[in-house]
């Protein structure tokens, strides 16, 4: 498996707003070389946003963000190629088979070999034997490992996968972060939202967000010896109390005229 | 362009897949057809409504169906991984217009034989211009559902733009009462609807009613109102 070495991702003040919500306020981040970045932080911080704003599917209020040196508006099917997207939502058609699913993205990413490849994304999710069941035969962890399939089947050099692993059973969710780890060492560069902060240990470094802000961008090993804490779970805590104290210092430095109606 | 043909196929693939929607396609027209027959005495008003009935069924359908399909590509994330794919927008509109393209020919084989079986229709000049009214009235269909389903949040809001979108040009278009028969203030409306073109043309390839003008006219503006929404289509799929 041939693999583009100078993949990376970077952002320079990227910002969003919709309405009054500002759901990024201004992330700078330069990601180079295969590695595997865990975007973790609570409901809401702002995970999904930026995806999304990086894949170019919605426009940054400000700032800028590339994709291995292509701004994210100007990406065009050649840069897309080399891209692979698993939503959040379901994104797998539920009238057709596992098979025509996985078949039906090959297509659009114009894959050689495409019988092999469609067998090698099958066999890589486990579902070979299941490949001519529709999708509306399946568990919910089936079907997210079709969706897997599908962004796989392209062979993409970085990937984006959001919420991969909601919903699935401890074993599962296991045996995705192995397949994951897989394609960082072909070379990939995946960047793996969850909301679950016991996940982030398999990843490379750790992008934390919380209401649009980065609290950490650092590898899971130096967060837990900053903390001195034994797991990443109290690590992100202790960070996220360390934000709201730093939030309250802030509002008691602006003094009364800030208003409180606690 | 190649990659509208993968998109297409997975249209028919999913459709083959969904029985109920299939026999809503290839069932319901010739049933109300046949009721349609039952009712309503042979020669008279079966008659004078066949036109209307054979060229507004693919119309509605596959307005119900484009909106639908496309809502559900935005509600499941499809769509959004299809953008992220090497996949042009334009590419991608057009392998819904060849996949709707192929399910309005076999809508209108249904028509057809649902027309000359039950309402006696006889198509007097043929029946390509049958089937290129039925596709052209598919095909403009398909754009108003593209962009009519990004202003739907759910199934059910498709169906609400029925009576505001669709009934209006059922009622207007030309089924009771000529368009010059209407007033000014609903005879201009009617001119830009689809489905006043749509029931003109079948009125001639139908019952030889109006002059080979009006055909033309007629296929002229389907055809121009096809491309106009389908390019207006294309220029919405991105805002998601």
């Amino acid at each position: 498996m041939s693999r583009a070495t100078d993949v990376s991702i970077s952002t320079s003040g990227l910002r969003k707003e919709f309405g009054k919500i500002t759901a990024l306020d201004g992330i700078d981040v330069d990601i180079q070389g295969s590695q595997i970045v865990g975007l973790v932080g609570p409901n809401g911080a702002g995970k999904t946003t930026m995806i999304r704003c990086l894949l170019g599917l919605t426009g940054a209020s400000s700032g800028d963000s590339e994709i291995n040196g292509t701004p994210s508006g100007d990406l065009d099917r050649t840069d897309r190629a080399d891209l692979g997207y698993m939503p959040q939502e379901e994104a797998v058609y539920r009238n057709l088979t596992v098979r025509e699913n996985v078949e039906f993205f090959a297509n659009l990413y114009r894959v050689p070999e495409r019988e092999s490849a469609v067998d090698q994304a099958l066999a890589f999710v486990g579902l070979r034997d299941r490949e001519h069941s529709r999708i509306g035969e399946l568990s919910g962890g089936m079907v997210r490992r079709t969706s897997l399939a599908c962004t796989l089947v392209g062979d993409p050099d970085v990937v984006f996968l959001d919420e991969p692993t909601v919903g699935l059973d401890p074993k599962l969710r296991s045996e995705m972060w192995d397949r994951f780890r897989d394609r960082r060492d072909d070379g990939s560069l995946l960047v793996v939202s969850t909301h679950y902060l016991g996940e982030a240990h398999n990843c490379d470094r750790v992008l934390f967000l919380r209401d649009g802000d980065v609290l950490a961008f650092e590898n899971p090993d130096t967060l837990l010896e900053r903390d001195d804490v034994e797991d990443l779970e109290d690590a992100f805590l202790q960070l996220l109390e360390e934000d709201d104290a730093a939030q309250a210092a802030d509002a008691a430095a602006a003094g009364p005229a800030g208003g409180s109606d606690a | 362009m190649r990659l509208a043909l993968p998109v297409a196929r997975r249209l028919l693939l999913t459709l083959r897949g969904d029985r109920r929607t299939l026999g809503l396609v290839a069932g319901a027209p010739a049933f109300i057809i046949f009721l349609f027959s039952e009712v309503f005495p042979s020669p008279g008003p079966a008659q004078r409504f066949a036109p209307v009935l054979l060229g507004v069924f693919v119309f509605v359908l596959t307005y119900l169906l484009t909106a639908i399909g496309f809502l559900r590509e935005r509600q499941t994330g499809t769509l959004e991984r299809i953008r992220v794919s090497p996949v042009r927008r334009t590419e991608l509109v057009v392998g819904y217009v060849l996949g709707f393209g192929v399910l309005g020919i076999i809508q209108a084989l249904v028509l057809l034989g649902s027309g000359v079986f039950f309402l006696d229709a006889e198509f007097e000049h043929g029946i390509e211009f049958f089937f290129l009214v039925e596709v052209l009235g598919a095909l403009s269909g398909l754009g108003i559902g593209i962009v009519l389903s990004l202003f739907a949040e759910n199934e059910f809001q498709v169906l609400q733009f029925m009576p505001v979108v669709i009934s209006p040009q059922l009622i207007l278009g030309g089924t009771f009462l000529p368009v010059e028969d209407l007033s000014w203030y609903l005879e201009y409306p009617a001119r830009v609807m689809p489905v006043t073109y749509l029931i003109k043309a079948m009125d001639y390839v139908v019952l030889d009613k109006g002059a080979p003008e009006d055909l033309w006219v007629s296929l002229l503006a389907l055809g121009a109102m096809t491309v106009v929404s389908i390019i207006a289509a294309a220029l919405v799929v991105n805002r998601t």
